[in-house]
């Protein structure tokens, strides 16, 4: 039976090829888009999920409550480790983690910036980055231990045998290789090329041994069963008990730490799993207008059918087996489509590779790749094949044989219900495309209250702590360079707070958290920062240690209309304001306006450097190469443009916006071919009408216009449902955003002037043809 | 009005040539009845086809008050169906999506006659034609006859100056047909111009000539005397 619904798909593919061309190319985009989709989705399911003991483990955050919000943070004071460990009997094992830092290291001649990051022994026991050699129990136990990674010994040992070896670390300390552990994998969120013991982490940092500074992470590992909940209920207050009356602790289990990590005052709002969700729904979108392809044109030609179904049941077919053979069909397209769609993945995932920086490929997609694709080929051919099958069997042999199958209005209503829901979809990723590319035009043209255009800074580490003030001298006498200041953190950034502050009629209650900006002379300047009243730090005022400079936020938030002049302090240390800056940016564009206090301080980790616009960087950046290494010739000179490390911080978004455009334009696409194929059959269907039309005096714009409008009335209809939707759906997303742009009702205008254009174009092509057919032909096929 | 000379029109069939007219040679004047008679097959509808304009002959020329046919545009064309051409044809051709009424009002539209007059005029048609109480039906729930009444009604109302009719009254009884051939007359007596294909003897005597197609070849063409 089968075999004869498989050769009768076939005859029928070879026999309309236009339509089952459609048919099989909308499919199997759809399922193309499906199977990159499925891929990547998976590929973010599995972040994390390699820990043997996934479930068991949890990372610490505090909610930080302040008078106009609670923020959320990963940083946690340095005893809360020990105590939790102590204390809780669930808790077996626990360990603080650095962030992650940046060092020279060197071994013999081989001397590269790697990433590190200081543990406790417990690490190794918690997470499932297994030593390839070495001892996991002693491994971390001396301070000057090393363990790294296999590629690490690879690029610094090649095949010698690692262990034992000394390496340099910054120039100034030498750590043995006491493990080599296998490779990081890729989808890992804690990501190192090597593992240090934390004491000397430790020793370089006092606020570690306190509970009043939140500095560090810290993780831990529960007894298996043990619920995130109930650990979080026993744990919250622990800090809070210690001295930070606002810090409440939360236990954030692994599965939620790449997925579900963006809080909002305090509750978790989502995070990647948005975009999870997001794409995931537009793949089912697509499907859904390849899907609607499929049944509109099955039930458009189903007249030609007719003949066929009539003879079947005549013959003794029932019902359900003419359903059934309808159905087989539809699968098998489905199945066609879909090893057409996996090969067109196939060719395009290099390029979603690129955009997303990924490595997803169909070749090691494993089992359940093949199983979700099998799924979706299935859903798609029984979805697509259900209302012909169940339209098609329907035809009663009286009527087939009076010719009356045409009229049956409700297959009509239902395929202009079906291409409206098409229209309405394409609308919505229109707008959505269009919403998403303006806000991130905007972010990027923000004025940011300082000027991220040729401004560079460069990191500090080793002889350039001793030597600032001669570089600065030296690179200052470059004509290419403006000004040289420094700072201790990248001001695009920023993220140094402090609550510790108090001014004249302060509410003693009253917390508001200030990002607190240490800085050399000259700071403003060279941001490109300005200055309101006032004026900026100067070495003529030696007073100007301990002064202050604010932002108008920070001075509305502490009611001063005359801020310069006035007395603050800051960490118990009492200054004056002596300059009000305008307000900028220190952050993406997912925060808000930050009060910013500033304070003269050598503390500079980063060397600001301002250049003058224009060309010869090149030149440039190769003499300030000189005086770099000259004076620092440990380490390479790295420098970074701050307008580039912002446009990476709103990364994100920008891929968001090129895929939601790509699937735009794909969702409008398939939609096209659907729309193609209904009309040249509307056309086909039409040709008597027109024929007569024509005989009686119609144009051939008046026929085109007849035919277009009925197309064209869906997608106004279309507009009318989807912009409503994109409205809520946009707004929702832009409220991520601290600074948004609104969403103009010429969005809306274009979205629908694409659509109906598109709309226009792909039915007045088959119109035009129709209309100009000779109408004897038309009128003699009757 | 109407000059046709060595009019041919044949279809390919694989190498095999079948003539379907041949040799047609035809003038007629403005004011004429004529009517066109022959067996089944003999040509009669294609050369309709060609004197209206919805055909092409494969040779020969037709002239339309002078001026060659095969060089009318598209426009030209349509201006004269709108304006100039009506048609009656053998298989009705009603157009299914819409009823009665609208059927019949179709030209009017195209012709861009004012709402308050089509009203009129196509309310005088229906009583005429005795089918007001069919006004709402589509195409399909009428009968071959009562199809074959709209289709005349919507060939006349908008008093073409050439009436082309194929069979206009084949599937009608006999006192309906003579209504028909009544008004035919009578608008010809107002001086419109009517060539009618018809198999009825007595319909034909309604003409002032008659012409005789067989094999695609003009066998006859004589005028009709009042006592022939
Ligand atoms: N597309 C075609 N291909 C081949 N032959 C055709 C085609 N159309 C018409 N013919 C032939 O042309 C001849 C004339 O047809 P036409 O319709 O003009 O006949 P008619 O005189 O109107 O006949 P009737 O009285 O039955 O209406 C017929 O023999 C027919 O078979
Ligand atoms: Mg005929």
């Amino acid at each position: 039976m089968f075999s004869n619904y498989l050769k009768i798909t076939l005859r029928t593919l070879l026999k309309q090829r236009v339509h089952s061309m459609i048919n099989l190319l909308g499919l199997a985009l759809g399922l193309a888009c499906t199977s990159i989709i499925v891929l990547w989705i998976k590929r973010e399911l599995s972040m994390n999920q390699f820990h043997e003991h996934k479930a068991e483990l949890f990372r610490v955050l505090e909610h930080q409550t302040y008078d106009d919000a609670v923020f959320t943070f990963a940083a946690t004071p340095g005893p809360l480790a020990e105590k939790l460990k102590a204390d809780f009997p669930e808790i077996t094992h626990a360990s603080r983690v650095s962030w992650g830092e940046r060092s020279l290291l060197a071994y013999g001649r081989e001397s590269f910036y790697q990433e590190g990051r200081s543990v406790e022994p417990d690490f190794l026991e918690m997470f499932t980055f297994p030593l390839l050699q070495g001892n996991q129990e002693t491994a971390l136990s001396n301070p000057n231990n090393i363990l790294i990674t296999r590629e690490l010994a690879d690029k610094y040992f090649g095949g010698e045998d690692p262990m034992g070896k000394v390496m340099r670390l910054d120039d100034e300390a030498d750590y043995e290789v006491a493990g080599v552990l296998a490779d990081i994998p890729e989808n890992s969120t804690l990501k190192f090329d090597f593992l240090l013991p934390l004491d000397n982490y430790l020793k370089q940092d006092e606020s570690l041994n306190s509970w009043n500074n939140n500095s560090i992470q810290c993780y831990f590992r529960v007894r298996p069963g043990v619920e995130a909940g109930a650990i979080t209920e026993k744990i919250k207050k622990i800090v809070a008990e210690n001295g930070q009356e606002n810090v409440a602790l939360l236990a954030h289990p692994l599965s939620d730490w790449y997925l579900r990590s963006r809080f909002q005052d305090g509750k978790l709002q989502g995070g990647r799993i948005d975009s999870v969700r997001l794409f995931g729904i537009i793949a089912v979108f697509i499907l859904l207008i390849a899907c609607i392809n499929f049944m509109n044109l099955s039930t458009a030609k189903s007249a030609n059918r007719a003949m066929e179904v009539g003879v079947r049941k005549v013959s003794g077919a029932t019902r359900g087996l003419l359903a059934g053979q309808f159905l087989s069909e539809s699968l098998i397209m489905s199945a066609l489509a879909g090893l057409l769609g996996i090969a067109l993945a196939a060719v395009a995932l290099p390029y979603f590779n690129r955009l997303f920086e990924l490595e997803l490929a169909i070749s090691s997609a494993g089992p359940g790749f093949w199983l979700g694709m099998g799924a979706a080929i299935v859903i798609t051919g029984l979805v697509a094949g259900s209302y012909p099958a169940f339209f098609l069997s329907g035809f009663q042999p009286v009527k087939v044989l009076k010719g009356l199958v045409r009229k049956s209005g409700g297959a009509v209503q239902l395929r202009k219900a079906l291409v409206t829901a098409q229209f309405a979809i394409s609308v919505l990723l229109i707008i959505g495309a269009l919403v998403i590319y303006r806000q991130i035009q905007f972010i990027k043209n923000k004025n940011l209250g300082y000027d991220k255009e040729n401004l560079l800074y460069v990191p500090v580490n080793g002889a350039l702590w001793d030597k600032y003030e001669t570089v600065k001298t030296e690179l200052m006498q470059m004509p290419g360079i403006l000004s040289v200041s420094s700072t201790n953190g990248q001001v695009h950034q920023w993220g140094n707070n402090t609550s510790n502050v108090s001014w004249e009629g302060k509410d003693p209650e009253q917390a508001i958290l200030f990002q607190t900006i240490p800085v050399g002379y000259g700071f403003v300047k060279t941001i490109g920062a300005s200055l309101k009243a006032g004026r900026d730090f100067s070495p003529e005022f030696p007073a100007d240690s301990t002064n202050f400079l604010i932002n108008e936020t920070a001075a509305r938030l502490m009611g001063m209309d005359e801020p310069v002049g006035q007395t603050i302090s800051l960490w118990e240390e009492t200054g004056r304001i002596v300059g009000l800056l305008r307000d900028f940016h220190v952050g993406s564009f997912h925060q808000a306006q930050d009060p910013v206090i500033m304070i003269l301080r050598p503390w500079k980790n980063f060397i600001y450097i301002r250049l003058k616009p224009g060309d010869g960087l090149s030149g440039l950046l190769a003499s300030m190469e000189m005086v770099f290494r000259k004076h620092n010739p440990a380490y390479p000179f790295e420098y970074h443009f701050t307008d580039r490390e912002y446009e990476e911080l709103h990364r994100n978004e920008q891929r968001t916006g090129e895929l939601a455009k790509v699937f735009a334009f794909l969702a409008i696409f398939v939609s096209c071919l659907g729309l193609f194929g209904l009309a040249s059959f509307m056309a086909e269907q039409r040709t008597k009408e027109i024929g007569i039309r024509k005989v009686l005096g119609a144009s051939v714009g008046g026929i085109t216009r007849l035919l277009t409008m009925d197309f064209l009335k869906l997608a106004l209809i279309a507009i009318f449902i989807a912009s409503p939707l994109a409205y809520y759906l946009m707004n929702k997303w832009l409220q991520g955003f601290a600074f948004r742009i609104g969403i103009p009702w010429w969005v809306f205008a274009l979205a629908g002037l694409i659509t109906a254009l598109v709309a226009i174009l792909t039915v007045g092509f088959q119109s035009v043809k129709a209309a100009l057919a000779n109408p004897v032909r038309a009128l003699r096929s009757e | 009005m109407i000059h046709l000379s060595n009019i041919e029109r044949f279809y390919k069939n694989g190498l095999l040539k079948t003539w379907v007219l041949r040799d047609i040679n035809l003038q007629v004047q403005p004011g004429e009845f004529v009517t066109i008679m022959g067996p089944s097959g003999s040509g009669k509808t294609t050369l309709l086809n060609i004197l209206g304009m919805l055909d092409q002959p494969d040779k020969g020329e037709y002239l339309f008050f002078d001026e060659a046919v095969h060089k009318f545009n598209e426009k030209k064309r349509t201006e004269l169906h709108k304006h100039y051409i009506g048609f009656v044809f053998q298989a009705y051709h009603l157009i299914d999506e819409l009823t009665v009424y609208e059927n019949i009002e179709t030209p009017l539209l195209y012709r861009g006659v004012k709402s308050q007059e089509r009203k009129s005029l196509v309310a005088d048609v229906l009583d005429r034609f005795n089918i007001v109480a069919k006004k709402d039906l589509f195409p399909h729930q009428l009968s071959g006859g009562q199809q074959q009444l709209v289709g005349v009604a919507r060939a006349i109302i908008g008093k073409p100056k050439l009436l082309l009719a194929d069979e206009p009254t084949g599937n009608l009884h006999t006192s309906q047909g003579e209504m028909i051939m009544d008004l035919f007359a009578q608008l010809h007596k107002e001086g419109m111009t009517i060539l009618q294909v018809t198999h009825n003897e007595k319909n034909a005597l309604y003409g002032s000539r008659v012409i005789k197609l067989e094999d695609g070849f003009v066998r006859e063409d004589k005028p009709i005397t009042p006592d022939a």
